[in-house]
């Protein structure tokens, strides 16, 4: 039944064939980006949730 | 960048508070709502058989309750803290900010005015009809503008992992819900979807499997992002991961839909679409929760002292077992033993009451201290909630996979001689009575455990003072956009607009290439000639069984396997579906399928079976209909209803609408009739009359799945039949 649909419309199944490469390649790039940047380049951003730490640091298991 | 003036200014705590307390509230609300249904498995008569509080109208609203009341009020109590301390500066507008809240309520509270009234579209998680729905998108919009805003104005200028993950939320959530909401009213309170049969199911689960991915674990990872590092006191274990996390994440996602929909009608590519992408996820889902879990290296003396850690930590473990899980669901001989099975509600329930439950109580505990500047009242009683909440989500989730896998290795059992070997239906429930029993304890234990927490909660911030606007000072950014020298992902980050379009392009691909082939396959679909529109009483009908949820227990859909065909009949083809608005497949069998019961048992057969299932079916844990009896089915609507379903496609002659209740009556009339010559006139003194509801029911229930045989024409006994046969044509004629 569904090859009826398959042929029914033109190239579908290159449709995801081409997405998934776009994909692969935004990964691929994405990946070697980061590590040609090094750790060092996220430190502040990965420091970003605990600059207001000291405005009020409590913790819970202090009672 | 060399201004060195601090500018002070104020987080709105009290948004966060009300978010908080809705998102507690209404939690135990749709927890006691899911118990109760549990119970009504074990006791069908439990609370009676009250139409507004039957199982088929209770389900819909334990699942959207814990869904978008729950889960959704948790999303923006999270954010609503969190975006403001990354971007360091308050909320755009406090008046959206509360226009936001008190709209999602009113949307909450429209839910439970219509849901156990009978007022649903029948789709999963998206059962609020049509103007519920606007109001959803118009609410969803503006806590969009207020977050986009919020971005803009922002004194940091770095975007933190988690609000790539809010804007994502907002993105998607947006598109699903538009377009899997398009519909065509014909009352103030009925629509009908522009799409039918395989098209709506696949619109359907490629929102619904997103909806579980955007609205249940792309916020939450925002949120584990931000408060583990908050609650751990150091930066994520690796900020590189979060980026390959968070846009393989979005990109895999959207594909997965299909997934839910194995073996079924659906085209053969786009299950295998389906597959292939939910077996990717795997990567993306673990590289997360590895990355929540690794940040704790060093700190896990901490998790056994303090309640949010502890939650944090089950919940990013549940994460884990249930983003396992999905992928192998997917796996089309795993799924064609788990689809329709107990075993898929544990694994929602896994992820629900563990990690979005978890994160959420986590949350709540975090915050609560800090806006009511004290300490939290009792760690101890948080940590008994915490082991009631975790041995309540085993007790539930273990006899679910057991009770699923049983039944459903019972439904495939066949005997030496090649004879099913549990030809009745019901054999299969009563085996896994016991597992239901156990799951309802598990539900109870989960419940106090909760309420627990909002005792815990509650005097918390008794003993606290409410600081409704919280100082903080940063220094403004003089150009958000300078900065030209950093890399491209730096850049990225910085540019909130460019970010948000990218994100809707990534989750774009995946959803157009999904959805454009299928919305051509309306016309693509084989037509089989011998099948026909629903007649006027046959419409009818089927708007009770969806107004009655029986799709929440009953599938439409018979898969090919033998151990279907011998039990339900021919397997079910997609051109079987083609007037079908919305499609009723189902995703549950807590009963047996119904696919092929048109013809199976005589008119009398389900007048006894819906006014008392166990003088049919001993033992049925079926709810008793007896209000199918004495209720007016809704004739008057009916012209209104013919005319919306033209406009969604359905091929009714032009002014049919004239016609159509005169069609009714006489269908109505020879079903009554038919009923009186066999002695069935009254059922324990209530007298069956034509235009009572069990009359249309009996219509729908008997025309499901004939057409195909070709043996009789439905139409062919009605007023109009010979100015009708013209019309009816197959689609693809033309």
């Amino acid at each position: 039944m569904y090859k009826n649909v398959l042929r029914a419309i033109e190239d579908i199944g290159i449709y995801p064939s081409i997405s998934l490469i776009i994909f692969f390649v935004f990964f691929v790039g994405l990946v070697i980006y980061l590590i040609v940047k090094g750790k060092k380049h996220w430190e502040d951003a990965a420091n970003l949730p605990l600059e207001d730490d000291d405005n009020m640091n409590i913790k819970n298991s202090e009672q | 960048m060399s201004s060195s003036t601090l500018e002070t200014f104020h987080y709105d705590n009290d948004i966060v508070r009300k978010f908080g307390v809705a998102s507690l509230a209404w939690g135990l609300i749709g927890f006691i709502v899911g118990l109760t249904i549990a119970l009504k498995l074990i006791w069908p008569d439990f609370l009676g058989f009250i139409p507004e509080l039957s199982y088929g109208r209770l389900r819909p609203l334990h699942t959207n309750a814990v869904i978008f009341a729950f889960a959704g009020n948790a999303i923006f109590y999270g954010v609503y803290y969190s975006l403001p301390r990354l971007t360091k500066t308050p909320m755009w507008s406090q008046k959206l900010s509360q226009i936001h809240f008190w709209g999602w309520q009113a949307i909450i509270v429209s839910a439970v005015l219509t849901l156990p009234f009978g007022i649903n579209t029948s789709k999963e998680y998206a059962e609020l009809e049509w103007p519920i729905d606007i109001a959803i998108t118009l609410i969803w919009v503006i806590f969009g503008i207020n977050m986009i805003m919020t971005i803009m104005k922002r004194r940091e200028k770095h975007l933190y992992v988690a609000i790539w993950f809010y804007i994502a939320t907002f993105v998607t959530v947006a598109v699903l819900h538009v377009v899997n909401s398009f519909e065509v009213p014909a009352t103030l309170l009925k629509s009908y979807p522009i799409y039918a049969g395989v098209q709506d199911a696949l619109v359907q689960w490629w929102y619904g499997h997103n909806a579980v991915a955007f609205f249940l674990t792309t916020p939450f990872l925002g949120i584990m992002y931000y408060f583990i590092p908050k609650a751990a006191n150091r930066p994520i274990f690796s900020y590189r991961l979060s980026i390959v996390h968070f846009w393989s994440l979005i990109f895999i996602y959207i594909w997965a839909g299909p997934h839910h929909l194995l073996y079924t009608s659906l085209p053969g590519w786009a299950q295998a679409l389906g597959t292939v992408f939910s077996l990717m996820l795997i990567a993306p889902s673990w590289g997360g929760m590895l990355n929540g879990l690794l940040t704790l290296r060093g700190a896990w003396d901490r998790v056994r002292e303090d309640p949010v850690l502890k939650f944090l930590v089950v919940g990013v473990t549940a994460y884990g077992m249930v983003t396992f899980e999905g992928p192998m669901l997917s796996i089309a001989n795993v799924n064609a033993i788990a689809h329709y099975s107990d075993y898929i509600i544990g694994h929602v329930h896994n992820g629900a009451l563990l990690w979005n439950g978890g994160l959420t109580f986590a949350m709540l505990y975090y915050i609560t201290p800090r806006i009511y500047k004290t300490k939290l009242y009792s760690v101890k009683l948080a940590n008994i909630h915490f082991w009631f909440a975790t041995m309540g989500a085993i007790f539930y989730v273990i006899p679910m996979y057991w009770g699923g896998i049983t039944q459903s290795l019972m439904w495939k059992e066949f005997t030496a001689e090649g004879l099913l070997q549990y030809p009745n239906f019901l054999e299969t429930v009563t085996q896994i009575m016991p597992m239901y029993g156990l799951r309802a304890i598990g539900g109870t234990l989960f419940i106090i455990g909760a309420t627990f927490g909002a005792y815990n909660l509650w005097k918390t911030a008794r003993q606290g003072s409410f600081v409704a606007e919280e100082v903080d000072e940063a220094q403004a950014i003089i150009d958000p956009a300078a900065g030209t020298n950093e890399k491209w992902h730096r850049r990225l980050e910085g540019r909130p607009l460019q970010f948000t379009a990218l994100t809707l392009v990534v989750i774009l691909i995946g959803g157009v290439i999904e959805y454009v082939p299928t919305a051509l396959v309306d016309s693509n679909v084989p037509t089989i000639a011998s099948v026909k529109p629903y007649t006027p009483l046959e419409i009818e009908g089927r708007d009770i069984y969806i107004a009655e949820g029986c799709n929440n227990c009953h599938s439409q859909m018979i898969r090919p396997f033998r151990s279907e065909t011998e039990r339900y009949g021919e397997y079910s083809k997609a051109g079987e579906f083609v007037y079908d608005h919305p499609f009723l497949w189902g995703s549950k069998r807590t009963g047996p399928d119904l696919h092929r019961i048109g013809g199976k048992y005589p008119d009398s057969w389900h007048v006894r079976h819906m006014y008392d299932p166990t003088s049919t079916s001993p033992g049925s844990i079926m709810p008793a209909y007896p209000w199918m009896f004495t209720q007016k089915a809704d004739i008057e609507s009916i012209p209104n209803r013919i005319s919306a379903l033209r406009t969604v496609g359905v091929p009714y002659v032009a002014d049919y609408e004239e016609l159509a209740i005169r069609d009714y009556n006489a269908q109505a009339n020879s079903i009554v009739n038919g009923l009186k010559n066999n002695g069935f006139g009254e059922i324990e003194g209530i007298e069956i009359t034509s235009d009572s509801k069990i009359v249309a029911m009996i219509a729908y229930l008997q025309r499901m799945g004939i057409d195909i045989k070709g043996e009789k024409n439905p139409w062919e006994d009605l007023p109009s039949n010979e100015r009708l046969q013209a019309n009816f044509k197959p689609q693809v004629e033309d």
